[in-house]
Formats: C-alpha cells, structure tokens, sequence
C-alpha cells in the first residue's frame, strides 16, 4: 500500500527555522521550531527531521517541499520558493478564512498584509531596514529588563501606566529602559512601555495598507503573538479585537506547505 | 587630473562603440559616452561652468557654449562609479544629517573635497525641492558668484507662463553679464536641437511602452536626467536618437526586453544610481520597466526665432512641478497607455520631493488597478541599501503582481 502524500513547508527565519507537514487534505499532520542559530543548513535539517519524526515518517522520507523566509533559498530539493508575504497570507487564510488583515511580527521584521480573496496578497507593507519593534526588539529589552521572554507579556499586563519607550532604534530603546529602572521605574510599567511601542511602530505599518483598520478582521501571527503584552497594547493601537491563531509562529510555514501540496498535485 | 580621467572614459567608449560595429546595440554605451565627454568639458579650467537647478533653461548656456550640470546630475556621475562614500562622510563630519537627501549630502561633501568642477555662475530653480535650491544658493553665497534665482510658481496658468517668461529673458541678460551674448542664431540652433533631442526621447518613451517592450529593464534608466544639461547641444540630440533607433529596431524585430515578458513595470522618480542587482532581479523573474517617469520630458516645440515663451511652458511643464494631481494623472494614463502591471517607487524619507508625492501616487495608481511597491532607498547612499530586504521586498510584490494576474478574467 503507497503511504499517503505528505507536503513540507519550512519557513527559514533569522531566529527560528520552522517546519510544518500536511496532508493530502491540508491537515497539518506535525509543526517544529527550532533555532535558526549560524548555520541555517543545519536549523533546515533539524526541523525537517522533526516534522517527518512527529509524523511517523522515516527521517529520509522526502515530500514535496516549498520553502519560505530569508533563507528559503537555502532549501535543497525544494519545489519552490515563495516569500513570506505570500506564504503567511496563504497559511491564514486556512486557520482564519475571514481575516482581512495579517499581522505579522516576526524576529527581525514586521509585516501587514492586506488579505484579498483566498488569501491572495492585495497589498503589503515591511518595516524599514530596522529591527525596532521585532522580536529582537523584545529581546533586548526583556534582557535589559532582566526578564524571561516569556514573562514580558504577563508583566506589561500588571501595569496600566502609559509610559512611552522609543521605538526608533533597539540598541537606544535598551539604554532608555535601563534608565528607567535605574531612576526607579516600575518593570511592569517599563514593560507595558515596551508593548506599547511595538504597538505604535506596528500601527504605523498598518496604516500603509488600511486606512481604518479598526474596521477590519485582524490577524497576529509570529512569535511575537505569543506576547499578550504586545496583543492588548495592539489591540488598543488598533481599536479593534486582535485574533491569534493556535501557532502563530508556524502560519508561514503552514503556507508554503500548502503551497507545497498545491504545486504538487 | 579629472579632465583626463572623463577624457579617457569618453575615448575608452568610443572604441567599444567602433568595435560592436554597425547595427549593435551600443545606445548605452552612445550616452556614457556624451556624458564622459560632458564631464571632460566640467573640469576643463579653461572653460566656465554653470552649476544649475536641474529645471534651468540650459539652451541658453548651450547657446554660449557654456558646459552645465546640476547637482543630482553631478552625484550621479560619482555614484554611478561607487565613490561617493567620502563625500558623504565629509558633508556628514559636517552637520549633514545622515538621514538627509544623498544627492544634496553628496554635493555638499564632494564640493568641501573639491572632488566637483568650481562654477563660474549659479542658477538656482526654485524646484523641484527645497533641499536643491538651498544647496546651490549656499553654494552662490559662500563662494560670492554671481546667481540668479529662477523662481518656479506652482501653477500652470496664463500669470505663471508671463512670470517665468519675463524671468528667462532676464536670465538671458544675467548670462550675457556674466559669460557674454548669445547670438540670435546660436540660441536659435540650441533651441532646434534641444525640440529634436525632446522628440526623439519622446520617440523613445513611446517604444518601450509598446508590447512587447524592447527595453531591457535597465536600459532606459536615468536617460532624462542625462540628457538634460546636455539639451541645446547635439550631444543631445546624438543620444536621444541611438536610444530610438535601438529601440525601433528591436521593436520592428519583435525583440522583448526581457523574454518571456511577464511584468511590465513603471519606475517613479530616479533609478538607483550605484551597483545593485534590483534590475538584474527584474530581469530574472521576466520583468521589465517599460515606462521611467524622469524620461517623461515635455516634447512640445518651441519656436527657435521666439524661444521665451515656449521655454517657459516646457519648465512648467515639468511633472515635478506643478500639482501633484496633475503628475499623477500623467503617470496613470502612460501607465494605462503601457499595461503597466505595477510600479516601483524608490522613496527616501529625506526627499523633500518625493515623501510628499509618494502617497497621493501610489493611491491613484492604485485607483487604476496598478500596485506599487515602496522601496526605502536612498539613490546615491548605498549604505543604506539592504540588499536582502531589497530583493524580499521585490521578490514579493512580484508574487503579488502573478496572483493578480492569475486572478484577472
């Protein structure tokens, strides 16, 4: 009996290499983040054994692949190479046909897509040459708030002070938070000051692709989704109720395995 | 020593002109050429030079066989051989902020290395933005030349013709002051030249539009930015002439800039001025650009024996002047004439000409069907050029322009 056909997406970012497999139908069958780290031959390697493991499938199993991200040129044996605008419009419209707009906030850049029909890209917007308000943003400053990543989010949501950050350059932002602290200033009101930020610099991205997006169906996707510090402080930039999908960091490479399965067949 | 640097680059092409032989494509070569030659006259000592806005009337200076340029035109030239890094380290060592526009932080560095030609007159255009005007007044001030003012209205009416009009004969008195007359005739064979030099880059404009186009994607660009300080000299009416020729024959051959053709693309404002591979990109991915918005020069005549009033119509003519309604109405309806799928706009936000324009063009482009895809460059200033993001960018907006198309009945 021929096994069924899986279809790979792998999504080469500057800070994860993720990795999702579908089914015949779309299902996703296994997702992997992993580390992009120096060498992102090895990062490709790693989530693509992942998947193929989580699923059941032998670790030379070779499905259909298309790659996405800064590095998707760096995919060996791939069936194409999408960019990521495309590819994460692709993957939201299959977890959240309505949405209108796309979010994107990944480790070093920040996207918003206007969604057309079938999630086919209608317009798009990236940030300019800097990382201010990424997920290296976040990262920094969470170092320089010596806190986990992880606990940003949680910490900016104990705060309702409406201290500002700038958001103009990481390494400035960094000083300006140790500042802060070092004149007494509340973490959790630094943090939220943090979110905030992100928040502004995102909006100011969004409004080259919507005029009102507090009309629109929004999406959040990236890493930086997982952060309910950054979603409040976005769904207040916004005016509108922002939507997270179950993996927010996988929406891309869900996208190109779609892509994938549709090439393929 | 620059004279002789430009005289040999002028000689260095007219030996690979000679060599492709008869019937090759060498319209580029043709203009890098009358361009080198150009540069060779900017630094001779022995002749004066003006230094001009880019919207002055350089018949007249042709006409007195006075060489010109003007700052944009200037940095070009540098960038394009990648060595204007200095002159932006000097102008930024000298309060120049980094994020200001790279053509005028440029001049400003490359005139403090003396690395520019020293100008016998300025004339400052009051247009197409702030940061050119102030930089060639600074220029005048500074080094106590005489300078004349061309002030631009922003209107295109009866009033505005007559002003700029009465300001042209002027400056023709300005000039006569200063570097001496131009005869009646000569004037009268600078404007013939410069109306035969218009129409052929007109010619030109309207065979890359054809489909499909014969222009390669970097074929056309910056050709009127080129021409320009070369308009009243045949020079002038030399290049204009080999870019509609070449491009006539390869349109009556049925060539295709790029093969397949599969995006036809239109450029807003300059083409990035140093090496980069955006147009290498296009041409990969069967792209091309079939319209350049700085070639859109006006080709309307102008009478040679009565140049005042038609000189003054061209200037305002100008898309960079004018209302922004009116520029995008044009670009629209060439980008309509074209089957233009899409746009590319270079936009650095210390263009004083462009952030302003950019927003109210891409909306009416948008209106008309056409995406345009906003490119954070700065032209000369290629440090700041990210290369990957540059290239994502492209690589997506493409994407985005074959989904449309798959998507259209």
């Amino acid at each position: 009996m021929n096994p069924s056909p899986v279809f790979l997406g792998i999504d080469v970012g500057s800070l994860t290499c993720d990795a999702v497999l579908v089914d015949a139908d779309g299902r996703v069958l296994s997702a992997a983040v992993v580390p992009t780290g120096a060498r992102n031959r090895v990062a490709i390697a790693r989530a693509r054994a992942e998947v193929l493991r989580a699923a059941g499938l032998p670790e030379d199993a070779a499905p259909p692949t298309v790659a996405t991200g800064y590095g998707r040129r760096r995919v060996e044996g791939r069936l194409g190479a999408v960019t990521e605008i495309t590819c994460h419009a692709r993957g939201i419209a299959a977890v959240m046909p309505d949405a209108e707009l796309l979010v994107d906030i990944g480790g070093q850049d920040s996207k918003a897509i206007r969604l057309g029909p079938g999630g086919r890209v209608a317009d798009f917007a990236m940030n300019d040459k800097c990382a201010a308000g990424t997920g290296r943003f976040l990262e920094a400053m969470a170092r320089a708030l010596e806190v986990d990543l992880d606990d940003l989010g949680p910490l900016a949501l104990r705060s309702e002070a409406d201290l500002s950050i700038s958001s103009v350059c990481t390494v400035f932002a960094e000083s300006e938070v140790v500042s802060l602290l070092a004149e007494g200033g509340d973490p959790a009101d630094v943090a939220r000051g943090i979110c905030r930020s992100v928040a502004a610099r995102t909006r100011g991205l969004v409004r080259r692709v919507a005029d009102d997006p507090a009309s629109l169906r929004v999406a959040l996707s990236g890493g930086v989704a997982r952060n309910a510090g950054v979603v409040a402080a976005l769904e207040e930039a916004l005016g509108t109720a922002i939507r997270v999908p179950p993996a927010p960091d996988t929406i891309g490479a869900l996208g190109a395995a779609l892509f994938a399965r549709e090439r393929a067949g | 020593m620059m004279r002789t640097w430009w005289a040999n680059r002028a000689r260095s092409f007219e030996r690979r002109i000679r060599e492709a032989g008869p019937g090759a494509r060498v319209a580029e070569l043709v203009r890098a050429r009358e361009v080198a030659r150009l540069g060779e006259r900017l630094f001779d000592p022995a002749r004066p030079l003006a230094w001009c806005g880019p919207l002055a009337p350089f018949e007249l200076l042709a006409a007195r066989g006075i060489a010109a340029c003007y700052p944009e035109f200037t940095v070009g030239l540098i960038a394009s051989l990648d060595g204007v890094e200095p002159a932006l380290e000097r102008a930024e060592a000298l309060g120049w902020p980094g994020e200001s526009c790279g053509f005028h932080r440029a001049v400003a560095g490359a005139e403090a290395l003396g690395m520019v030609p020293d100008p016998a007159v300025v004339i400052t255009t009051a247009g197409p933005c702030v940061g050119g005007a102030i930089l060639t007044s600074d220029l005048a001030r500074r080094r106590n030349l005489p300078w004349f003012v061309l002030e631009l209205p922003d209107t295109d009416d009866d009033r505005a013709h007559a002003f700029v009009t009465g300001q042209l004969r002027e400056l023709d008195a300005f000039l006569t002051r200063h570097l001496g007359p131009a005869e009646p005739a000569a004037l009268a064979r600078a404007v013939a030249r410069s109306n035969e030099a218009r129409a052929r880059l007109a010619e030109a404009v309207d065979l890359a539009l054809a489909r499909p186009s014969p222009a390669r994607p970097r074929q056309l660009a910056n050709l009127g930015p080129a021409v320009l300080p070369l308009l009243g000299t045949e020079a002038a009416v030399t290049v204009t002439r080999a870019f509609r020729d070449e491009l006539a024959r390869d349109r009556a051959a049925g060539v295709s800039g790029v093969e397949p053709e599969r995006f036809r693309l239109a450029w807003l404002q300059g083409r990035i001025q140093y090496r980069q591979d955006v147009e290498d990109a296009l041409a990969e991915a069967g792209a091309t650009i079939v319209f350049d918005e700085l070639n859109d020069l006006s080709a309307e005549p102008v009478d040679p024996d009565d140049p005042w009033p038609g000189l003054a119509r061209r200037i305002l003519d100008a898309h960079v002047l004018g209302s922004l309604e009116r520029r995008a109405r044009r670009l629209v309806e060439r980008c309509r004439q074209g089957a233009v799928d899409g746009a590319l706009s270079p936009c650095h936000p210390g263009c004083h000409q462009r952030t302003g324009a950019h927003g109210l063009l891409s909306q009416e482009l948008a209106r008309a069907g056409i995406p345009t895809l906003h490119l954070d460059v700065d032209c000369v200033d290629r440090r700041s050029f990210g290369r990957a993001v540059v290239r994502d960018r492209l690589d997506a907006f493409l994407e985005l322009l074959a989904t449309g198309s798959e998507a259209r009945p």
